[in-house]
């Protein structure tokens, strides 16, 4: 009896031992599990709410542009969007490389027309809410930003001249024009011209000083038309926005519905331990502010200098906000008389939105990473710039909260919150004929 | 054994720039900046750090003399003073036709009669404000010269500043093989040690280990090192050989020397110290270097040299052999 005794208590002590072991295994991993979906707390549902799309404010007024919110002018603007005789070669219009199907972008690296541009080319969507345009803010507002890949040889080599003859000698065009900003001069029987399709941004150089005025102020113009239709370009309501709708109405199995514990750990990691709300902040996951995060120069490239360059082309700029152009009071060109500038913001880059960002690859200022894993490795990496300082600090995240991370990122997708005609080439002109020439 | 390193703060020794003024040596204490564990460039009296990128290949790795690969290299000026932002700086990277390798200095680039038929890249004076970056892709391994041109602000004068560099010294595997047949030996000498208890092939096994080992910080790429000539000193022929090329600044690094009869046959039984300085500074050597091992073959390791400025120095070597000492003495102009 006691010899059976003593042997069967090791027995059943190890059996203890072990159900012992897994309750408190499990346990664990409950709490784990459970701490992961512990409901959001008041700090953190604010900072939800700070980021969805409902609190997005209503667009912002540009001063220097008095045709931003005019409807014809953006029926002309998109006309002129979509239009490839607005270019050296009759084929590249701004729709080739912000398309419509790819949130306004074009799946490239960089973008590519008659040549190659000097970046990767960024989402139009939401971008009317930016103070500064470009990866560098070298434009302070969308009318100026669309005169550049005009006149830029790699994109649409056209000029200011040739745009301008065009948009005479197409009767719609011209009665659009006449109709937004009174009579357009006709240039052709006092000057000659550029030979059409000579690309370069000072075709005007045969003009008197006088006339070159008027031919800038057209071309402004157009920007200005061509801005009216991308303030129309305005984000749509993604899953996300959806979900932070159910926590701030304390909808728990709507939550459950519309987010995976997955996607629910990665918000958690994006708003805290990841600090990515650092810059990527607002409803439309940008502070719309320049900074270094260290990322890689591209094949064939120096490193960005960014936004150090970005400031002085945009102070030096004769149409932005306080140029002849521009409608603006002086006091309405804040940004651009108290911007930040200096050795700080070399290699700086502007925060991009992150909304619709899983269709948006390739990634960064010249496309150098090609997917989201790729994003988050670097910022887990954080790397010391090659030229100025990263800002972002390694985030020693595991492999699981990437992809958590990840998971998050992809709940960010909405098409545009725009009417569908806005979102394709515009039906033809009812009026559309060729004038006889003088 | 070259500089590749992922950070500056853990720089070897400093790239080796020299910087002439026209018709002045400044080689003296002051003139030439080396600063420990960061690559610096010296213009006049303004400074910057100077940094290549091989991104394409080796990500964020931040060289300043030695390029591992033949391929786009970027080079960064990082200005520590601001007046090189408003400074033109023309920047120029020759094949290096001066046949002084490590010790080029611009009075030998002077000497090229033609300059631009040496030049691989030409990037023409401008000012470049903030930082100064250009960038090439070498298609060539070999030697090359980087010469910075600044207008110096006040005079107007042209000053130079040259420093000499290497593409394509990455060695395959690197020193991986040897690590692995390093622990492959060891474990090999410890089961000889469990089966048979002696002590005698586990010896023979360790001996070969460590040749190996030494055999592999032979260096690099001895046969392209600007060569210390042989020395005759009494019936002996000494040869001095740096471990590492370019010999580095500020850091321990070793060198062989090898001793035969003027014949050819090696020496085994010399005894050798060594000594050395800067007579024209009236210092010595900033550390004891000493001889460690006898390699065979005639041939003595010495470990524990170190420099810590540019300029000439001397190192010389007493060896006692068969009762008779001799020195031999080299003069390097680092
Ligand atoms: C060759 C391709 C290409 C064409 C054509 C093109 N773009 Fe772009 N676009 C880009 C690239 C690339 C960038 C980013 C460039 C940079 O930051 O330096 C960009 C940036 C922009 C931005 C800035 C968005 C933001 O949030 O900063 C706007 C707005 C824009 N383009 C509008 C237009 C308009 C309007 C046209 C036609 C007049 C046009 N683009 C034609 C490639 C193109
Ligand atoms: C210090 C500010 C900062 C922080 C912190 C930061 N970002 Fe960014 N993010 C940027 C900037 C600036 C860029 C553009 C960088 C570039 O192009 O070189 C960017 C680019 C991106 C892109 C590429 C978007 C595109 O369209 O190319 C993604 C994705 C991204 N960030 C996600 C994140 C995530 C996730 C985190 C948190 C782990 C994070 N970011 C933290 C500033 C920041």
């Amino acid at each position: 009896m006691t010899g059976a005794e003593t042997t069967s208590t090791p027995g059943w002590s190890a059996a203890a031992i072990v159900v012992a072991l897994l309750g408190l295994g499990l346990g664990a991993w409950w709490l784990a599990e459970s701490s992961r979906q512990a409901p959001w707390s008041a700090a953190e549902r604010s900072t939800l709410e700070s980021l969805w799309l409902g609190s997005l404010p209503p667009l912002p007024a540009d001063p220097s542009n008095r045709f931003a919110d005019d409807p014809d002018a953006a029926a002309l603007g998109q006309r002129l969007f979509f239009d490839p005789r607005l270019s050296a070669n009759g084929e590249v219009a701004c729709a080739t490389c912000h398309q419509p199907a790819k949130y306004f972008t074009d799946g490239l690296a960089r973008g590519r027309a008659i040549g190659i541009s000097r970046r990767n080319t960024i989402s139009l969507v939401g971008a009317a809410y930016s103070p500064w345009l470009y990866w560098d803010g070298r434009k302070d507002s969308l009318w100026s930003q669309a005169l550049s890949p005009l006149e830029d040889p790699q994109e649409h080599g056209s000029n200011r001249v040739d745009l301008i003859t065009l948009v005479h000698a197409d009767r719609a065009y011209r009665s659009a024009y006449e109709r937004l900003f009174g009579p357009l001069q006709d240039f052709s029987g006092r000057i000659r011209f550029a030979p059409p399709g000579n690309a370069g941004a000072s075709p005007a150089a045969n003009l008197s000083a006088e006339d070159r005025q008027l031919v800038s102020r057209v071309f402004a113009n157009i920007g200005k038309s061509i801005a009216a239709y991308e303030r129309l370009l305005r984000p749509g309501v993604s899953r996300f926005d959806r979900y932070v709708e159910a926590v701030l109405a304390e909808d728990q199995p709507r939550q459950r519905q519309l987010f995976s514990p997955f996607e629910k750990a990665g918000l958690r990691l994006f708003i805290g331990k990841a600090n990515c709300t650092q810059c990527h902040n607002g409803p439309l996951l940008t502070n719309n502010e320049f900074h270094n995060t260290g990322v890689l120069s591209a094949a064939g490239q120096v490193p960005d200098k960014g936004r150090i360059d970005g400031v002085r082309i945009a102070r030096a700029d004769p149409f932005n906000c306080l140029g002849t152009y521009s409608d603006a009071a002086e006091a309405d060109c804040a940004e651009l008389m108290f911007t930040k500038t200096g050795i700080e913001v070399l290699g700086a880059l502007r925060t991009p939105s992150l909304r619709n960002v899983e269709q948006t690859a390739p990634y960064m200022h010249a496309g150098q990473l090609t997917t989201l894993a790729a994003v988050l490795a670097h910022y887990n990496e954080a790397p010391p710039a090659m030229i100025g300082h990263n800002e972002a600090k390694p985030l020693n995240l595991s492999r699981r909260e990437i992809k958590q991370l990840r998971a998050f990122l992809g709940t960010l997708n909405a098409a545009p919150a725009t009417e569908p005609r806005w979102l394709r080439p515009p039906e033809p002109w009812p009026l559309v004929e060729v004038p006889a020439q003088p | 054994m070259r500089s590749s390193v992922t950070r500056k703060t853990v720089w070897r020794a400093c790239l080796s720039l020299a910087l002439l003024w026209p018709g002045q040596l400044a080689w003296s204490h002051g003139g030439v900046y080396l600063e420990e564990d960061i690559c610096v460039i010296q213009i006049g009296y303004l400074k910057a750090h100077f940094t290549v990128f091989q991104p394409q290949t080796r990500r964020y790795q931040e060289y300043c003399e030695d390029l591992p690969d033949v391929t786009e290299s970027v080079f960064v000026l990082d200005y520590a003073h601001d007046e090189l932002s408003r400074t033109p700086l023309e920047f120029r990277i020759i094949r290096d036709v001066t046949g002084q390798g490590r010790f080029a200095r611009w009075r030998d680039v002077a000497k090229i009669d033609d300059l631009d038929a040496a030049t691989v890249f030409f990037k023409p004076a401008n000012v470049e404000p903030d930082v100064f970056m250009s960038l090439h892709e070498f298609d060539t391994p070999g030697d090359y010269i980087g010469i910075v041109t600044a207008t110096e602000p006040n005079s107007g004068e042209l000053i130079h500043a040259v420093f000499p560099f290497e593409v394509g010294f990455a060695v395959g595997l690197g020193y991986w093989p040897l690590v692995v047949l390093v622990l492959i030996l060891l474990q090999a000498n410890y089961w000889w040690l469990r089966r048979r208890g002696a002590a005698g092939p586990a010896a023979a096994i360790a001996v070969i280990a460590w040749l190996t080992a030494a055999g592999a910080v032979q260096p690099v790429r001895a046969e392209s090192a600007a060569p210390l000539p042989s020395q005759q000193v009494g019936s002996l022929n000494v040869t001095l050989q740096p471990e590492v090329v370019p010999i580095p600044m500020n850091r321990m690094h070793r060198w062989t020397v090898r001793v035969t009869r003027l014949q050819g046959e090696p020496v085994a039984d010399a005894v050798i110290t060594v000594a050395g300085g800067m007579p024209s500074h009236d210092h010595g050597l900033p550390t004891s270097p000493s001889v460690t091992h006898y390699l065979g073959d005639g041939e003595y390791l010495i470990e524990g040299m170190k420099f810590h400025m540019r300029g000439s120095w001397e190192v010389s070597l007493t060896i006692t052999q068969r009762g008779t000492t001799q020195v031999a003495t080299f003069q390097i102009a680092l």
